[in-house]
């Protein structure tokens, strides 16, 4: 059994937890990344339901395809990319999207959805706090999910262009034009907001 | 033909949070915001949506957490479990190869024992023989030695 070196970094001692099963480890995670996890989950499909189960699933399919972590990037690069296989999957199976881009690019992984807003009780409304982050909760769910998805990713979760295009699986150059997309559009839906009212 | 500099200047306040701009660049958007109310207002903007999306506060239910928590440990056991069985699954394979091995292979060797044996019994006799023949033919009764004359020839 290989021993913990000194100068082992964060991210490989998180690999060599998951090719050994470390249960203690795997809990840790859990409760490291489940909040995060939860928020992305949200942001890529704008509702609650069916997010247990797809935070479930996400943590079976990191121990079951432990192996292809080497601790070379950054964990939850590599754990929003299996959340967002399976939310599509999910997606798919229930039949309740549409793709933005092409057919071809859920076949070849690199897939985008297009989710329908929101019926109710909106997670963002929810989560909401403050006069400003209630304008903005409604700002977001008039938002496409592939440019919610983005902003969240870089603006919350700090990744950089390069991780954000291996989670989505597109180019960096579309991930830069989507955050700046995203980001006029959140201008103008806020705007359009602060006119309303 | 020069941009538009409120566009430019947008595109760099933008650009500085999404992927990052040079220090010329942040110069020259600091100069422009200081003079330009509205490019400066859509900096403040820009900046105040980001506060708010940082400000969001998913609440997650610790039931929900725990069920999760508890599936996943539990799948992790028995996986580590799995994984350490099928490590030893190779080995108890090999022994027991090891072992038909040998219980095939004992008969085998022992009738090769059993053969070279009975060789070097039989080779021994052909000695024994040999020298028996030898000291007879080297021994004459006293009574015949005068027989046994040198020169005798008959």
């Amino acid at each position: 059994m290989p021993f913990p070196d000194a100068t082992e970094t964060e991210t490989q001692r998180i690999a060599r937890g998951l090719h050994q099963n470390d249960a203690a480890l795997i809990g840790e995670m859990v409760d490291r990344y489940q909040y995060r996890l939860v928020r992305y989950l949200l942001y890529l499909t704008g509702r609650r339901e069916h997010v247990e189960d797809l935070v479930q699933e996400t943590w079976v399919r990191v121990l079951t395809r432990a192996a292809q972590y080497q601790g070379r990037s950054r964990f939850e690069a590599w754990l929003f990319s299996i959340a967002r296989n399976l939310a599509i999957d999910g997606l798919r199976q229930r039949q309740i999207f549409s793709l933005d881009d092409s057919p071809a690019s859920v076949s070849n992984g690199n897939a985008s959805a297009t989710l329908p807003a929101p019926l109710h009780s909106s997670p963002f409304l929810a989560a909401a706090r403050g006069e400003d982050a209630l304008r903005l909760a409604a700002a977001l769910e008039l938002l496409d999910p592939k440019y919610r998805e983005v902003l969240l990713l870089r603006f919350q979760e700090d990744l950089s262009l390069l991780e954000i295009s291996k989670v989505v699986g597109l180019p960096v150059t579309t991930i830069s034009s989507r955050i700046h997309r995203g980001l006029g559009l959140l201008r103008s839906h806020w705007k359009g907001g602060a006119n309303a009212t | 033909m020069q941009p538009d500099p409120h566009q430019r200047a947008r595109f760099l306040n933008d650009e500085a949070l999404v992927a990052g701009i040079s220090r010329d660049d942040q110069c020259w958007l600091h100069s422009h915001t200081d003079h330009c109310a509205e490019c400066a207002a859509y900096a403040e903007l820009t900046s105040r949506i980001l506060q708010g999306l940082n400000s969001f506060s998913f609440e997650i239910e610790p039931a929900m957490h725990r069920r999760v928590q508890n599936a996943v440990t539990d799948r992790a056991q028995r996986l580590g479990e799995m994984r350490r069985y099928s490590q030893i699954r190779p080995w108890r394979w090999a022994l027991i190869a090891a072992t038909l091995l040998i219980l095939a292979t004992t008969p085998i060797y022992r009738n090769m024992r059993h053969k070279q044996h009975e060789a070097e019994m039989g080779r021994a006799d052909t000695l024994v023989l040999e020298r028996v023949d030898a000291g007879v033919s080297r021994e004459i009764p006293q009574a015949m030695e005068l027989l046994n004359l040198p020169g005798d020839v008959r």
